[in-house]
């Protein structure tokens, strides 16, 4: 079989004997004649004959094989384009369904904002998974990893261009509520360990969604930065700040004891490259999310799919030219006979 | 216009027919599922076998899985879910089988013992934390839900109740026994995914008989799945192998029929094949049925044609 051509039907292929047939048949419209030695050869009969025979078997073979399906299948061809390796790491805790600050929230007076939070405004994870489901669908360069974290690291989606899948892991993160605890360091770890055996294509990105912070132990610690500086990547934190919880670049000693500032004090003392975004509310999340997508533009290798390409219409196409050839012939020779 | 001419024609049109058609929509039959593993640590139990080696509950209900997709027809929806402590949580939304197959089997491969979030199994409350997700995710696809049956801790009675948002038999699906109804101590495995050897009977909640003291060890529990699938609306079945999961799964009953871009192409051009052997084949087998080598002479099949008529 001809390299790099497959049938959907290949089981169909089993009629092409039936092109056999025009040999077979002796002609139907066949003159009654007696005596057929004793007329002269007819050396162009024959040829014309044969012709037809080999036309028709022609058609029978191009209509089977067109039944059959031939194509070239799906192939992958790697091509460099603009873009980044990023993998999601979304925050599953309870807390996640708490809401942010309502939209006209600076019209508010502290108080008001204080009782409307529990009332109004969007939920954290709600509105962190419709703008990174947005943000996947603006990039189809990039290729996405999914994971989602508590107390253990859920990695759904490993890495892949499909977007249909990446918003099929976003999308599936919103259904019921979070679990209880969180484990940043170990789902950082594990995040990175994604990597592992990678080739190295181009830009690396994790692109940690959370709203909480930790302080990490001197192991983990270590490991975190050995882990990012071994398989460079670039560690992005959008934090999703709740209502009257700290700023992360509150000054002070005594704000090391605040997980969140200890979590980014010890991002920022990172070889690596290291954003952080404070979000408020969804406009902040919008911004930082685009703000990430502006950064990493660089060259990376990727594949692109190449669908399978069906040649059965070429076949069928052939099919018609041969049977309009057959019938203007068979006129022709009829006309020529009668 | 001759009788010679008719099927050539016939079949240019039917051809140009082929060419000319759009994808039609077609109602086809179509299956969804959403489907949950059990990932509690009962199901580290290795009572199957795989190629011959010994196979964890877990790895074979994946291999089933893996083997049942291909088999479903395309355009069915495969999302999936992880159950431990008492919830199922969703982690893919149903994605279609054909086109991302590849996909669905990387995730099915990470879906395993390190995702558990919590060392409990209250399975009859995961199922129903299961129907909830199947209900809310959108589309109701049927549920698939792999466990032993194993509660940790144990259950006395009946178990809880079917939660009262949901009705029984509003979601449909199967409960898919998992594992040897021969109890077999249970491995026990830390955080990390390290083997700790196995858990003793002083280590896991006991009923509340003192004579019965076997939590520790762990078969396939079916009279309480049974009873959970009575009291849930969903069917169950024993998962024996890949070809009765299957079956299982393709039940019509479980079906869905749905509008799906159909390419019809190959009719026209089947019947314009007909169209053009026919008449071959035709005298082909005229020829043979007279036994008779196929001849120009017409004066003998004529004779032969007379002959013919007089047999039955």
């Amino acid at each position: 079989m001809i390299a790099g051509i497959d049938f959907l039907r290949p089981g169909l292929l089993a009629l092409l004997p039936l092109a056999l047939l025009p040999w077979l048949a002796r002609g139907r419209d066949a003159i009654p004649y007696a005596h057929v030695a004793w007329l002269p050869p007819d050396p162009l009969g024959r040829a014309a004959g044969r012709l037809l025979r080999a036309l028709g078997a022609l058609l029978i073979a191009s209509l089977v094989i067109a039944l059959a399906s031939p194509g070239r299948p799906e192939s992958v061809e790697v091509r460099t384009g603009r873009g980044a390796e990023i993998q999601l790491l979304i925050d599953r805790s309870r807390s996640m369904d708490e809401r942010m600050l309502p939209s006209d929230w600076r019209t508010l007076s502290p108080h008001e904002i204080r009782h409307q939070t529990r009332s109004r405004g969007p939920i954290k994870s709600q509105s962190a998974r419709e703008l990174l489901s947005s943000f996947v669908a603006q990039r189809p360069d990039d290729r996405f990893a999914v994971s989602f974290f508590s107390a253990s690291t859920l990695h759904v989606v490993p890495f892949t261009q499909h977007d249909e899948v990446v918003q099929a892991g976003i999308a599936a993160g919103g259904i019921h509520r979070g679990l209880s605890e969180t484990d940043v360091g170990r789902a950082l770890i594990s995040s990175i360990a994604r990597f592992d055996k990678r080739p190295y294509s181009g830009s690396r990105i994790i692109l940690l969604v959370s709203d909480g912070g930790a302080r990490l132990d001197e192991d983990t610690r270590l490991a975190i930065r050995a882990g990012l500086e071994r398989h460079r990547i670039a560690l992005y934190w959008i934090y999703l700040k709740g209502f009257n919880r700290p700023d992360l670049d509150m000054p002070g000693e005594a704000s090391e004891a605040i997980p969140e500032v200890a979590l980014h004090r010890f991002f920022a003392s990172l070889p690596t490259p290291y954003h952080a975004y404070q979000a408020e509310s969804s406009e902040d999340l919008a911004a930082a999310v685009e703000d990430v997508g502006r950064q990493q533009n660089y060259p990376l290798d990727f594949e692109e799919r190449i669908p399978r390409q069906d040649y059965g219409r070429a076949f069928i196409a052939a099919g018609l030219v041969l049977a309009g050839l057959l019938l203007a012939l068979g006129r022709l020779r009829l006309g020529a006979l009668a | 216009m001759t009788t010679r001419g008719l099927p050539l024609l016939l079949a240019c049109g039917l051809l140009a027919l082929a060419l000319a058609m759009p994808p039609l929509s077609w109602s086809r039959r179509s299956y969804d599922f959403l489907a949950v593993f059990d990932i509690t640590q009962s199901m580290g139990v290795a009572d199957y076998r795989l190629d011959g080696r010994p196979a964890s509950r877990l790895d074979f209900a994946r291999q089933a899985l893996r083997e049942a997709l291909p088999r479903l027809p395309c355009g069915s929806r495969v999302g999936l879910a992880a159950f431990t402590e008492y919830r199922s949580l969703m982690l893919l939304a149903p994605i279609e089988v054909c086109e991302h197959y590849n996909d669905l089997l990387a995730t099915l491969e990470q879906l395993d013992g390190r995702m558990r979030w919590a060392d409990a199994s209250q399975v009859s409350k995961g199922v129903y934390w299961a129907l909830r997700a199947a209900r809310d995710i959108g589309d109701e696809p049927r549920l698939l839900f792999f466990s032993d049956g194993h509660e940790s801790p144990p259950i006395e009675g009946e178990g809880p109740a079917l939660f009262g948002d949901i009705t029984r038999g509003q979601i449909g699906g199967l409960i898919v026994g998992t594992g040897d109804l021969a109890p077999s101590p249970i491995p026990k495995v830390d955080p990390s995914g390290r083997s700790r050897g196995v858990w003793s009977a002083d280590e896991v909640a006991q009923g509340l008989d003192p004579d019965r003291r076997s939590e520790h060890l762990s078969g396939l529990r079916e009279t309480h799945l049974q009873g959970l699938a009575a009291r849930t609306g969903l069917g169950y079945v024993r998962l024996e192998d890949a070809a009765g999961l299957t079956a299982a799964m393709r039940d019509p009953q479980l079906a869905r029929t749905r509008e799906l871009p159909t390419d019809l192409t190959w009719m026209p051009v089947a019947l314009a094949l007909a169209a053009v052997c026919w008449p071959a084949l035709a005298g082909v087998l005229r020829a043979r049925r007279n036994r008779l080598p196929a001849t120009t002479d017409g004066a003998i099949r004529n004779r032969a044609k007379t002959s013919q008529s007089h047999h039955p």
